[in-house]
């Protein structure tokens, strides 16, 4: 096990650097002069060259990228020109708030995704099927920002449910946190939930027909015993596959939901960092998510292997 | 056929867009502000500045299609081109497969908003970016379907007939390797449609004034209260379209590769 964690964590290294130079490289991307762009149009000649000695532009490409790589290495990722902070302390401090909305959106996600899953495997034809089939097809093609705005409309502005947006941090007052976070991890966790339960689904179909669940349903056993003993439990290969799948749609899709809902997540800084020219942190913002994703698909895979030793010895061999 | 019909009829909007708006669509016309959608002249009502909803909608259609194309154009070919080498010239293949699973690593609509935003805001630019987003899609698909077509004994015969590798690759492994591709482009198509949307409503996507369905629906969202149908409409215009135009590429697929039909039918 510890080899195949080892093994994979050594060939995500080349991914990585590259990740790290695709974040670097896209400010020289900007037509022109990256310096007045960031001063603004009305700036003076002093102010433009404030914010390119701030940025170190006058240093060729490759010194300035190795002097970043410099303070990666020491966990530094650069002051932001608009915040007047480190990077580093601005992405920890919004972590939680990013990290909150995944959560509760997957954990709305796998209750109803798997249940409706699940009945709609059992019940073939139902409504329970048609519906499922019917939101994983809104899923892929509802604008999250739209069915966002949409909610807040409906149970926000009309029923007043809900606040519009903001963020209570759960450590002041946690019946205020789990508000302001449903709306925005229902309308995340929505455009997944089809998703998940197409593949619950689909895979609940295929070990319903296999002799085991034959041979339980021969001798006696009650149908939910079949599908809670045996057929869920080789259900969970797949699904979990999927939800490697769906955590990095959701961390995607939480960069629109936080900035629609105005929650101060990882997402949202890096849309101000890109709209305000903020360099040092869409470089620092979109490293991190990066990094971030790369690792999911790394426990994904652990777990993975750990729950089917076929795939665990297939690396192996 | 449904996702057929709809995709058909909004191609048919965006190329006659010219002569279906009854009003100039830029148009500002302070005293008719907010008219709600079915009142005399204006179809689906005015936004915040009294600019006609239906002729927006309809010119914004074209916007959003001729983007939606052009992403699903630029990253077939560019996918292609690049899935191809990694898939026939071995050497190439690890270093052109890290670099897309590089770009594949960071959350596809955040990189698209980045480039877009350092770009400045254009057409050509949304569909550079988006662009640049589908390209690993395209390639690794192109990539796995020549891996298999290289191996086929046609393609060793060719081989060995003398045939120069790069017209082996463009003429036997190629044409047999594009199914599954035509298949994932027009979901590249929906894709880019909902994507762009997601760009323009944050301000780095088809530049204001000019309409495009995201943009519309952002000049809407501060008045949602007061004039709910200029964030509605647009939506569903988008919801419809991108639907479609997955329904459309399921049905491609039943029909390019049967084996995947039975599979999600199981």
């Amino acid at each position: 096990m510890t080899r195949y964690i080892l093994h994979r964590l050594i060939a995500s290294i080349p991914v990585i650097f590259l990740v790290t130079l695709i974040a670097f490289s896209i400010m020289q991307l900007v037509p022109g002069d990256p310096a007045a762009v960031i001063a603004g149009a009305n700036a003076t000649q002093e102010e433009v060259e404030l914010v390119r000695q701030q940025l170190g532009l006058n240093e060729p490409f490759l010194v300035r990228l190795m002097q970043w790589y410099g303070s990666l290495l020491q966990g530094d990722l650069g002051q932001s020109i608009l915040l007047q902070r480190s990077v580093t302390s601005a992405i920890i401090e919004r972590i939680p708030v990013t990290l909150s909305l995944t959560a509760y959106a997957m954990v709305l996600t796998v209750t109803f995704g798997v249940a409706a899953g699940v009945v709609a495997a059992v019940y073939r034809g139902s409504w329970v099927d048609q519906a499922c089939m019917a939101s994983a097809l809104l899923g892929v093609s509802l604008p999250n920002f739209w069915l966002a705005l949409i909610l807040i409309f409906a149970f926000a502005v009309g029923l007043g449910w809900f606040p519009t947006g903001g963020y209570v941090p759960f450590s002041e007052d946690p019946a205020g946190w789990l508000k302001a976070l449903t709306l925005p991890a229902f309308t995340l966790g929505f455009l997944q939930m089809g998703l998940l339960a197409r593949i619950t689904r689909s895979s609940m179909l295929e070990v319903l027909n296999q002799d085991y669940v034959r041979t339980a349903r021969a001798k006696g056993l009650p149908s939910w015993q079949i599908i809670n003993r045996h057929a869920l439990r080789n259900v969970v290969v797949p699904v979990v596959t999927v939800i490697g799948i769906i955590t990095s749609h959701m961390v995607s899709g939480s960069v629109v939901i936080e900035t629609v809902f105005s929650l101060p997540g990882i997402g949202r800084l890096v849309i101000q960092g890109i709209l305000r020219r903020d360099y040092p942190v869409i470089q620092g913002g979109l490293l991190v998510t990066a990094v971030a994703f790369v690792l999911i698909n790394l426990i994904v895979d652990v777990l993975y292997s750990r729950l089917d030793p076929r795939i665990r010895l297939a690396a192996r061999a | 056929m449904l996702g057929f019909t709809i995709v058909a009829f909004m191609t048919l909007v965006a190329i006659l867009a010219g002569w279906l708006i009854t009003q100039d669509p830029l148009r500002i016309q302070m005293r008719y502000r907010f008219q709600p959608p079915f009142s005399g002249q204006f179809w689906l009502g005015t936004d915040h500045l009294g600019r006609d909803l239906y002729s927006r909608l309809v010119m914004g259609a074209r916007v959003s299609l001729r983007i939606g194309f052009w992403v699903m154009i630029v990253s077939g070919v560019l996918g292609t081109i690049i899935g191809a080498c990694a898939g026939y010239f071995r050497a190439f293949d690890g270093i052109i497969m890290r670099c897309m699973d590089a770009l594949m690593a960071f959350p596809s609509i955040m990189l698209a908003i980045a480039i877009a935003a350092a770009l400045g805001p254009s057409d050509l630019n949304v569909v550079l970016a988006l662009s640049a987003i589908y390209v690993p899609t395209t390639a690794r698909i192109v990539r796995a379907s020549v891996l298999v077509v290289r191996e086929m004994s046609y393609v060793e015969a060719a081989v060995s007939a003398g045939v120069k590798p790069f017209i082996v690759l463009l003429r036997h492994v190629l044409p047999n390797s594009f199914a599954p591709l035509i298949v994932q482009l027009s979901f590249i198509f929906a894709y880019a449609v909902l994507a762009e949307a997601v760009l323009s409503f944050l301000g780095v996507g088809t530049p204001p004034p000019t309409p495009s369905w995201g943009n519309i629906i952002a000049d809407g969202r501060s008045y949602i209260r007061e004039a709910p149908w200029i964030t509605l409409i647009p939506g569903i215009a988008v919801t419809l379209t991108v639907l479609a135009l997955n329904l459309l590429g399921d049905a491609l697929r039943d029909v390019l590769d049967p084996r995947l039909k039975d599979r999600a039918d199981a």
